[in-house]
């Protein structure tokens, strides 16, 4: 880095905000603690850190979700106090949250007016930036009865839309003012949310992990405005985690990790190495081992899957694909694009509405146990055929008493059927385990539905096993042998066993979740989002357990967002887009445009 | 620390207050661990608060009385065997409509309906000891009124939770309706059984006319202890116990490993409704007879504590016994002072408001601004 | 007969409406509030407080003057109505209590505060039964009376007390307020979303303070037109909060629109009306038929729940305390 070059920059440019030793903790928990930041006029500043380094909590300090326990924030030059979003707005301060901040029954043009009060709105017609200045002002001058006539036809919001349009026009962007935010895609809420800040007169722009959720050439686009805005004068400051994305559009790069200011540094003078070691700590080798996937029999065939919401529509239409033993599947795809329902409907969690879901029993001789099935349970299924002896024999209960049976079962004489193909549609997860199928499930929300956050580490142990034993109580034994045990091998940070699972960290939280689904001893093992939220040490442990479980045999199916980590770690790679499949690929022969293509429908 | 710099601060601090006059004075934020201890003490002096407050209600309608309420609330405890047991009567009946409700609310079913399930449980042992009494033994009789008490309750229940469970209705609203259909047909059947006076006279096949209030109230009284025993046992150590607890916490976790939700939810509610029959049961022993009045509104009473007692048992044990206490209390005390049978709602609406706000401080944690006392107080040393 | 059904209906229409007015505005900031029955009985309170101090002042009902006993009740009606959301709001958004909890609680305190206020005044009137009685009539010699009425269009609805006509407008009102403009568009957002409501600049805690306000000083209104134009002063006790529970209801029934209100609240009024009017064979089934308008409104919970899932959509944030700094 040259100071005199920084020296240089600062003289051309003025500085729009700048914060001060900031501090801010929940709990014992510290997001930042003394972090200062300078922000120019007409530049992108990249805010870098891994996720947890306190990032977006600087940034909702700025935008007025949070206040900081200390230190202070200037613009330009004059110290500030922002005590809300409405006072964020008053300093022509925006920001885009990486889980939108819409109402999902308002149109686009209600939704950019929420919140607009008179001041405000009069502080935005001074912004040269917005057309009809001249227009708007001279409202008040109407007559009374063309006023009432504008309220009764909300002809007031057609002003607002208009304006909207021509805030479109003028930066490049498409939207219908009049479409409901719930009909949008992911990317049109994300123009909604830029066009509501400079709706509102921004002149900084505080963008969190905008790139998320967009495919690569969605990401040119938006690169491409951003470019068109800094152009304007504004100054931007974008949150991620993304180094190439770092590199191709910010002037300037500030480094948080663990809630500290590492440094800032201008693009120029820097590389992907040394921002990865400010980031990390360490330089770290950033390669994920892939080996040849073991076998070649199919373990679970997915025909002609569809899927229906709660309001009836398509939610997956017509899916097919295989998973082999010992292989990962990647699924690729813009989030909400069928990616969940596809798993829970495999898992059982969501009624396939068509198609069929067919698992291959491959292990031999696996014997019965009262496990998850009661006594008639296995009688239904013997009757049907489902099991022989150990003698080779078929299984015949007519005639046997129940404590007989008992024992047969008890001793391992009653096996499963080899190479048996089961259907699992209409059966629930418990059911599934009935059959004896061993189907992990790591869901893409931990706390809402792979964990109970209000309960402890044991009892989420017992979400899989707590049915196991005859009797209405519980065992609590097992459970707490377990999660001791996931506690000491994948280095849980936590005091004890009894601590409820919400309070622990996220990189903590999925530990606890994959080490419970891995502890099922899984035939089938479906993960998504795995590495969402979790830093990159952590990241590498799960993909380090997966990879394992590749090697035992375990068939992974693995949804991704991370299309580089995707293309490293899988073998195979299906693209979904709209419910559909577009695309089922080879991962060591694609690369990210073909994928980005295939993500939309191309 | 020279004299200047701080003169200088206070120029600053001077400057930023006439820029930014809005800081806050405080500003709240989650409390991420609570100490068992704190816990203890959090709710002892809001215990003591409502208390207090209770105290000072009763002193703005009555001046001077402020005491009243505390010395009545000892003497309905401890003043005569007779009040004793009346005392005992009202904390059995509120332990047992919580402890009839808690697993519902653990499930997050807001069941209002507690009051609806005892009247119409009461009024199944009403018809049986009317109908079915002359023919049979007494005590065959006071069982078969037990069985069609259960019953009636159980199925009361399963009403609004099969509903639930189906189509996802408003389960707050529909018990709370359930209720007045309940005593709808209470009005009824009184009208059925003597339509000239449109009540019902004293029972007595199958409620012991014989044994003394203070026997039924004692019977009653290990009932409910039973039941608190059992659902302390039901709601921790047992399979049913945990899966009522996954549905409340989170529906979504249920479905992933495989709980039948609905069926759950139908259980639970109806184990609720087979309490609450149960209650009915002995209310109808002690008071042998029925009106739609007879519960009184306990059954709000009851969710409030269950609430306030964190769906813990031994939380809602004190809690039932604390609002017994200040029922008496303040009804012993408005007799004395000539205030009415109202004066009791609101001293158990003022007791329980007070520690629903003290709850706040168990969930958030207040930070005052450091920065803002200390420099004043800075400000004042440079006057110095 | 059928117009005396229609017209004992319309009469009965605002004791619900009121209510599901106020509740309504309520729910549409996100919050809501059990404890409409109670406030609908400190409505009643204030009348009686109002009627009180007015009698202080003028010194019995002989020289009272129809407006000004009019003005007393309803202010009184009002502010404690006011006081009862600005109690609500403050437990629920300042302190974020459990709105269920604190609305429950509520209603018992209000139906407890009626009951203590008419007691104590009880005593300090002998002559009680008719105390309230005669004031209430004084204020409706206002109105054109049921027998003075020359045909049957001024029967149904000329024959009406200024409550009676505030009520409707009032719901048209707050239904034109919500739906029109922006203040009832950010109120929306309100109990859509707060996150993003505040996000966008809105004070989500002012709003739902203003509208919770707002909407119990108008379920107020319900039980004081219960007390001064439909019962004449004359109080059958624990009528009220059985009222204010099927105005609750009422909400859910006309799926959170005070227009729709005005045809559910005559409805509930008609049910109720019915077996009172006719009459019913036997003395049993009478009894058991007052009892149908709880019915109903079980039959209609379940047909919105079963039939028609994303019209009948509660605000999205319905009984969601708001934090801002929640992670």
């Amino acid at each position: 880095m040259s100071p005199s070059l920084l020296v240089l920059l600062n003289m051309k440019k003025n500085l729009v905000l700048q914060l001060k030793n900031i501090s801010k903790s929940f709990g014992k928990v510290q997001a930042n603690s003394n972090v200062s930041l300078d922000l120019y006029e007409g530049e992108i500043l990249s805010l870098l850190g891994e996720n947890g380094s306190g990032k977006t909590s600087l940034m909702n300090i700025v935008a007025g979700i949070y206040f900081p326990d200390s230190g202070s924030v200037e613009i330009k030059g004059e110290p500030v106090k922002i005590t809300s979003p409405k006072d964020a707005f008053k300093y022509k301060i925006g920001m885009v949250h990486q889980h939108f901040k819409l109402v999902d029954i308002f149109t686009a043009t209600e939704n950019v007016v929420v919140g607009l009060d008179k001041k405000t709105r009069a502080s935005i017609l001074e912004d040269s930036e917005n057309v009809k200045v001249q227009e708007t002002k001279e409202q008040p001058k109407e007559n009374i009865l063309k006023r009432v006539f504008n309220f009764i036809t909300k002809s007031n919001l057609k002003d607002s839309a208009d304006r909207i349009k021509n805030i479109c026009n003028k930066y490049g962007f498409v939207l219908d003012p009049n479409k409901r935010v719930c009909d949008m895609s992911v990317s049109e809420k994300q123009t909604l949310e830029i066009i509501k800040t400079l709706y509102r007169g921004v002149d900084i722009l505080i963008l969190d992990e905008p790139t998320a959720v967009l495919t690569p050439q969605e990401i040119d686009k938006l690169f491409a405005v951003l470019r068109k805005m800094k152009e304007a004068g504004k100054s931007i400051i974008i949150i991620t985690h993304k180094l190439n994305e770092v590199m191709d559009i910010s002037d300037r790069i500030t480094v948080l990790r663990k809630g500290e200011l590492i440094g800032t540094v201008n693009k120029v003078d820097t590389s992907i190495e040394q921002l990865t070691e400010m980031m990390v700590g360490q330089k770290t080798e950033l390669n994920i081992e892939r080996s040849e996937p073991k076998g070649k029999e199919k373990l679970l065939e997915v025909k002609n899957l569809s899927v229906k919401n709660a309001f009836g529509h398509d939610v997956l239409e017509d899916i097919s694909f295989e998973l082999k033993e010992g292989e990962i599947l990647g699924i690729a795809g813009i989030s909400g694009n069928g990616q969940k329902e596809l798993l829970e409907a495999i898992a059982g969690v969501q009624p396939i509405a068509n198609g069929e879901v067919i698992y291959h029993r491959l292990k031999k001789n696996k014997p019965v146990s009262f496990y998850h099935k009661s006594l008639n349970q296995i009688k239904t299924l013997a009757s049907e055929g489902a099991f022989h002896t150990s003698k080779g024999e078929k299984v015949n209960f007519e005639g046997i008493t129940n404590f007989e049976i008992r024992n047969r079962v008890n001793n391992g004489e009653i096996l499963f059927n080899d190479n048996e193909t089961m259907l699992l549609k209409g059966k629930n997860p418990r059911e599934i385990r009935e059959l004896g199928i061993h189907l992990a499930f790591v869901p893409e929300d931990r706390l809402g539905m792979g964990l109970v956050g209000n309960m402890n580490i044991n009892e989420n142990m017992m979400l899989r096993s707590y049915r196991k034993g005859n009797g209405p109580f519980l065992n609590f034994k097992k459970p707490r042998d377990t999660a001791e045990k996931i506690i000491n091998e994948l280095e849980v940070a936590t005091t004890s066993a009894n601590v409820q699972v919400k309070k622990l960290s996220g990189g903590n939280v999925q530990k606890v979740l994959v080490g419970r689904e891995i502890a099922y001893a899984p035939s089938v093992f479906m993960v998504a989002y795995p590495v969402r939220g979790l830093d990159i040490n952590s990241s590498y442990t799960i993909y380090n357990l997966l990879n394992k479980q590749k090697q035992n045999g375990v068939g992974i199916i693995y949804v991704g967002e991370d299309l580089d980590v995707l293309l490293a770690l899988a073998d195979r790679i299906l693209v979904l887009c709209n419910g559909k499949v577009s695309g089922v690929v080879d991962a060591r022969k694609v690369d990210k445009r073909e994928l980005g293509a295939l993500m939309l429908g191309k | 620390m020279s004299k200047t710099v701080l003169e200088k601060d206070k120029n600053n601090l001077e400057s930023n207050e006439a820029k930014a006059p809005r800081e806050k004075l405080f500003h709240i934020a989650k409390r991420m661990d609570v100490s068992l201890q704190y816990k203890i003490i959090v709710r002892v002096i809001s215990i003591v608060t409502a208390l207090l407050m209770c105290a000072f209600v009763l002193n703005i309608f009555k001046p001077g009385k402020f005491f009243t309420i505390f010395s009545s609330s000892f003497n309905a405890l401890t003043g005569s065997t007779n009040k004793f047991f009346i005392t005992l009567d009202e904390f059995a009946i509120l332990l047992g409509i919580s402890i009839a409700i808690l697993p519902a609310f653990k499930m997050k079913f807001w069941n209002l309906g507690a009051e609806g399930q005892i009247l119409i449980g009461g009024l199944a042992a009403v018809l049986v000891s009317k109908y079915i009494g002359p023919y049979v033994p007494n005590v065959l009789c006071t069982i078969l009124m037990l069985i069609f008490a259960i019953i009636a309750g159980g199925v009361w229940a399963l009403i609004p939770a099969f509903f639930k469970a189906k189509f996802n209705t408003n389960e707050t609203l529909f018990t709370l309706m359930m209720n007045y259909l309940a005593m709808g047909f209470i009005a009824f059947f009184e009208q059925v059984i003597d339509p000239a006076h449109g009540t019902i006279a004293q029972l007595t096949n199958g409620t012991f006319p014989d044994a003394t209030d203070n026997v039924k109230t004692i019977i009653a009284f290990v009932i409910v202890v039973l039941m608190t025993l059992f659902m302390f046992g039901y709601l921790n150590k047992t399979k049913h116990g945990y899966e009522l607890t996954v549905v409340g916490e989170t529906r979504n976790t249920a479905k992933y490993i495989g709980i039948n939700v609905k069926a759950v939810i139908m259980r639970t509610v109806v184990l609720c409704g087979i309490l609450c029959g149960i209650i009915g049961y002995f209310t109808v022993l002690k008071q042998k007879s029925i009106s739609p009045n007879i519960i009184g509104g306990k059954g709000f009473t009851a969710v409030m504590i269950a609430w306030l007692g964190h769906m813990n048992v031994v939380e809602v044990i004190v809690m039932a016994f604390l609002v017994a206490f200040i029922t008496r209390g303040s009804s012993v005390a408005a007799t004395n002072v000539d205030l009415g049978s109202a004066f009791t709602n609101i001293t158990i609406a003022i007791f329980l408001i007070t520690i629903l706000a003290f709850e706040f401080f168990l969930n958030y944690e207040v930070h005052f601004n450091k920065k803002i006392f200390k420099s004043k107080k800075e400000v004042k040393e440079v006057e110095e | 007969m059928f117009i005396r059904l229609l017209k004992e209906a319309f009469r009965l229409t605002p004791a619900f409406l009121f209510g599901s007015t106020g509740e309504t505005l309520t729910e549409k900031s996100g919050h809501l509030n059990l404890g409409t029955p109670g406030i609908m009985c400190m409505g009643v309170a204030g009348g009686m407080i109002g009627i009180n101090l007015y009698d202080k002042i003028c010194g019995g009902f002989e020289n009272a003057s129809p407006v000004l006993t009019f003005i007393f009740v309803v202010f009184f009606a009002l502010l404690l109505g006011a006081l009862s959301g600005l109690i609500f709001s403050f437990f629920t958004v300042s302190l974020r209590c459990n709105q269920n909890v604190m609305g429950l609680a509520y209603t018992t305190f209000g139906i407890g505060f009626y009951g203590l206020i008419f007691k104590t005044i009880e005593s300090s009137h002998f002559q009680s039964i008719f105390f309230y009685n005669n004031y209430c009539s004084t204020i409706n010699t206002l109105f054109i009376s049921d027998q003075a009425c020359t045909n049957n269009f001024q029967y149904l609805f000329g024959a009406n007390g200024v409550l009676w006509f505030m009520s409707f407008t009032i719901a048209i009102a707050v239904a034109v307020v919500l739906k029109r403009t922006k203040v009832g568009l950010f109120v929306r957002a309100v109990g859509e979303n707060a996150g993003c409501a505040d996000a966008a600049g809105i004070n989500v805690s002012t709003y739902r303070y203003v509208t919770t306000i707002i909407g119990s000083a108008i379920s107020a209104l319900g039980g004081l037109y219960y007390f001064v134009e439909m019962n004449v002063g004359l109080l059958e006790f624990g009528n009220v909060d059985a009222y204010g529970w099927l105005a609750v209801a009422l909400v859910i029934f006309t799926l959170w629109k005070t227009d729709l209100g005005i045809l559910g609240a005559i409805l509930f009024a008609f049910l109720f009306k019915l077996p009172e009017i006719y009459g019913l064979p036997s003395p049993q089934l009478n009894m058991l038929f007052q009892y149908l308008p709880y019915f109903v409104t079980i039959i209609i919970l379940v047909m919105i729940s079963a039939f028609d899932k994303k019209a009948a959509q509660a605000p999205g944030n319905l009984g969601i305390p708001y934090f801002r700094e929640e992670r």
